[in-house]
C-alpha cells in the first residue's frame, strides 16, 4: 500500500513524465523497433520510479518468448485432430462438389 | 503431366491427408473447434473452385494452407467489424489524479510471467490457447499474424486494411491483455 502510494507520488511529480499507459506502449514498441532518443529517455526515467512498469518490462519479454515457443511447437506438432463426424461431413461435401462438377 | 508441374491435386484424399494439418493450423489461430472445422471445410470447397488456377508449383498442403490463411483473415475481419469499443479502461486509470496509471491490482504481480519451478510446456501452451480465445478479434488478428506467423508489419496492415498506428495500438493492447490473462491463469 505504502509502496503503491510512494510510486504514485514519485511518478506524479513531473508534468513531463509519461504515464504507465504510455510507458507500457513504449515497451511494446521497443520489442518491434528502436525508440527515438526522446522516447527512450522518457521510458528510462519512468522505469526508474515505477516498479510496476519495471515488472511489465520483464513480463512482456517473457510473453514474447512464450509466444515464440507456442508458435514453434504448434507449427510442427500441435496435434489437433479433426473429430471423425467433422471429417466425414467434410469428405461428403467434397464428394458432392466433385460429383456436381 | 506437363514438365514444369511438380504436384497434382487429389481432392478425394484431402480430408484424410490434410484434414488434421489444416484443422491444427486453424485451431492455433481461431481456438474454437467448431469454427476451425468449418474453416477447413470452406477451404477445401474454395480449393475445389480454384482448382484450375493451381499451377502445381507448391505442394498440395502448402497451397491449401494459403487458402485457409485467407479464410482466417476474413473471419477476423468479419468479427472485428461488429466489435465493441476498445479501451484500456480496465487496466489503467482513465481520470485524474494519476490518469494513465495502473489500476489497483491490475499491474504485474511479480517480475516473472512464468511460475517458479519446472515449466509445464503443455499446460503453458493450453493457457496461451485459452487466452488467445479471449482476445477481441481485432487484437487477436494482429497479435497472431505478428507473433505466431511472424509476418512483416506492412504486410499485416495491408491484409487487415488498417493503418500502421492502428496496428501498433492493437498489438500493444493485445500484449497487455495476454500478459494479464496468462498471469491470472497461473494464479488459479
Amino acid at each position: 500500500m505504502i509502496k503503491q502510494l510512494k510510486h504514485r507520488m514519485m511518478s506524479g511529480m513531473s508534468r513531463r513524465m509519461i504515464s504507465c499507459e504510455q510507458a507500457t506502449y513504449l515497451l511494446s514498441l521497443k520489442q518491434e523497433q528502436s525508440l527515438g532518443f526522446r522516447q527512450w529517455m522518457q521510458l528510462k526515467i519512468h522505469l526508474m520510479s515505477c516498479y510496476l512498469c519495471r515488472r511489465y518490462a520483464l513480463q512482456v519479454q517473457d510473453l514474447q518468448e512464450i509466444m515464440e515457443s507456442y508458435s514453434h511447437s504448434c507449427k510442427g506438432n500441435c496435434e489437433h485432430r479433426l473429430a471423425e463426424p467433422d471429417r466425414e461431413r467434410i469428405k461428403s461435401s467434397i464428394n458432392d462438389e466433385l460429383g456436381a462438377g | 503431366m506437363p514438365k514444369n508441374v511438380k504436384y497434382l491435386l487429389e481432392p478425394e484424399h484431402w480430408a484424410d491427408r490434410h484434414g488434421d494439418l489444416l484443422f491444427s493450423y486453424a485451431m492455433v489461430r481461431v481456438s474454437d473447434a467448431e469454427k476451425s472445422a468449418d474453416l477447413v471445410q470452406e477451404t477445401f470447397l474454395a480449393g475445389l473452385k480454384a482448382r484450375d488456377s493451381y499451377r502445381g508449383q507448391a505442394a498440395e498442403a502448402t497451397w491449401l494452407i494459403s487458402i485457409l490463411k485467407r479464410k482466417i483473415i476474413d473471419y477476423y475481419r468479419s468479427r472485428a467489424a461488429r466489435q465493441e469499443k476498445i479501451t484500456d479502461g480496465d487496466i489503467f486509470r482513465q481520470e485524474e489524479p494519476f490518469k494513465g496509471h495502473w489500476l489497483e491490482g491490475k499491474g504485474p504481480h511479480s517480475r516473472s510471467l512464468l511460475p517458479e519451478g519446472k515449466l509445464e510446456e503443455k499446460e503453458l501452451m493450453e493457457i496461451i490457447r485459452l487466452c488467445l480465445e479471449y482476445l477481441p478479434p481485432s487484437m487477436a488478428s494482429v497479435f497472431i499474424l505478428r507473433l505466431i506467423d511472424e509476418e512483416e508489419t506492412t504486410d499485416i496492415c495491408k491484409e487487415l486494411d488498417i493503418s500502421s498506428s492502428n496496428f501498433w495500438v492493437l498489438l500493444h493492447r493485445a500484449k497487455l491483455k495476454m500478459r494479464s490473462c496468462v498471469e491470472k491463469r497461473w494464479e488459479i
